[in-house]
């Protein structure tokens, strides 16, 4: 059996699980009706678990009472994505990018990226091909988009990040820089997600709280300096990934660490 | 079986079983990193130099290209490796699976301090750099001094290898206990590495 996702669930992710999940082979209309007792059109409902509109607070509370669930974790998924969304237009047009339609997906292949790389151990060891796959496949949530295991898997073979040979793989680089305009806007919104995450994880959800660190550090320093600062916060995250990274798990949490340093 | 090949198989196995229980104790898992800049590195370092053809300095250490004058504690001292712009051929090979290796001659020039050399070779950028032999001509009275490496081969494959070679020199003598392989040049504490453009060495069939 493959592995179970732990990519990040978006709310249209949660409602679809939801529907599918209970076992009684809901389609969209019944769930609608006799499970969210008519709160929603089946229409809307539809447009909700793809993605393509989100659901009001109440719906939400109404989706959590059918999951036992207390609505406060859903309803920050639901903020995180209002907040990705408004980021990723916003972003759009800093980019001249108006082309590509809207949507809070655009995070994926740095979501698939990040999740090939570490999946290599870090020594530079073989692992089978197929068992990497496997990784990158758990980062892929939507099934109908398998296809993305094999794209990413090229991707790192073209950028030299990884060396494969009689069907093993093993890491040559471990720092994947994006360069094309959809890798750079993927890699934007993942960023921001990690970040809207660890926000409301502290600010909103106390039982979560604990597992991300917010810290801003400050500092006057020469203008000269910066780029040998730079280098040595790199030298320290990296030291500190290496020295606790694991192997995948029951008992694991894929980790993200995003580290900003801004003048303003 | 010898007592030499038992002794290095019972320590090869020891050594695989306790690379397991360390992977099962500590974890042999990966980690990485994305963003919208390249990171520094030694490779990256590297590769700059042997694109464009100069010095550059990374983590206290001076990477320069072939033929480069040198800047920091060695200023105004060059390597010249030379130039091959056809493949190397390795044409000594004995037997199948025996290890091949080719010459690779060298000059160097301009150290009026006090120096050694070692030399490492590596297929990428990225290492890992595995030490080579390393041969002085000492009948050069005047003039650039002329040394070789043995630069080795893969022979159970018909492409050609690639590599890098690395000519490292240290102020004095080189650490007493340096390793075989290491994963990095900066491992092997040296102060200024001249590398070479990327070579190829066919095995004729």
């Amino acid at each position: 059996m493959p592995p179970k996702s732990t990519a990040p669930k978006g709310i249209k992710d949660i409602f679809y699980e939801t529907r599918v999940l209970t076992g009684r082979e809901y389609t969209v209309t019944r769930f609608a009706k006799e499970v969210l007792g008519g709160a929603v059109d089946p229409v809307m409902l539809g447009y909700i678990e793809k993605g393509k509109r989100f659901p009001n607070e109440a719906l939400v509370r109404r989706l959590a009472a059918v999951r036992n669930e207390p609505p406060a974790p859903l309803l920050a998924v639901l903020y995180r994505d209002r907040m990705l969304y408004a980021f990723g237009r916003e972003l759009r047009r800093a980019l001249h990018d108006r082309e590509v339609p809207e949507g809070i997906e655009d995070a994926d292949l740095a979501v698939q990226v990040s999740r090939a790389i570490a999946a290599l151990p870090d020594d530079g060891g073989w692992i089978p091909v197929k068992k990497w796959r496997d990784q990158i496949a758990v980062a892929v949530r939507d099934k109908s988009k398998a296809a993305d295991v094999g794209r990413v898997a090229a991707l790192l073979k073209e950028r030299n990040l990884v060396e494969v040979a009689k069907g093993k793989v093993r890491r040559v680089s471990r720092h994947f820089v994006a360069t094309t305009m959809d890798e750079r806007r993927a890699l934007a919104m993942e960023f921001a997600a990690i970040f809207a995450k660890a926000l409301l994880d502290k600010l909103s959800l106390p039982e979560r709280a604990e597992l991300s660190h917010v810290r801003n550090n400050y500092l006057h320093i020469e203008r000269s300096r910066l780029p040998e600062f730079y280098a040595r916060l790199e030298k320290a995250a990296r030291g500190l990934a290496e020295e606790f990274a694991a192997d995948a798990g029951a008992g694991t949490e894929f980790l993200n660490v995003l580290v900003v340093g801004t003048p303003v | 079986m010898t007592s030499d090949m038992r002794r290095i198989r019972t320590g090869l196995i020891a050594a695989s079983l306790l690379a397991a229980m360390l992977c099962s104790v500590a974890g042999c898992g990966g980690s990485g990193s994305s963003g919208f800049d390249v990171v520094p590195s030694e490779a990256r370092t590297i590769q700059h130099v042997i694109d464009a053809g100069d010095c550059s300095d990374f983590d206290g250490q001076t990477f320069c290209a072939s033929g480069a004058t040198a800047t920091g504690m060695f200023k105004g001292a060059l390597v010249k490796i030379e130039d091959h712009p056809e493949p190397l051929v390795c044409d000594d090979l004995g037997a199948i699976d025996e290890k091949c290796t080719v010459p690779l001659a060298f000059t160097t020039e301009g150290f009026d301090r006090p120096s050694s050399l070692l030399a490492a070779v590596s297929e990428t950028e990225n290492g890992p750099w595995t030490l080579v032999n390393l041969t002085i001509d000492e009948s050069v009275a005047d003039g650039p001094r002329t040394v070789s490496i043995d630069v080795p081969a893969r022979t159970d494959t018909t492409a050609p290898t690639q590599l890098i070679a690395a000519v490292m020199v240290f102020r004095g003598a080189p650490p007493t206990e340096i390793p075989a392989v290491t994963p990095q040049l900066a491992d092997f504490g040296v102060d200024l590495v001249y590398v070479s453009p990327r070579l190829q060495v066919v095995v004729p069939r």
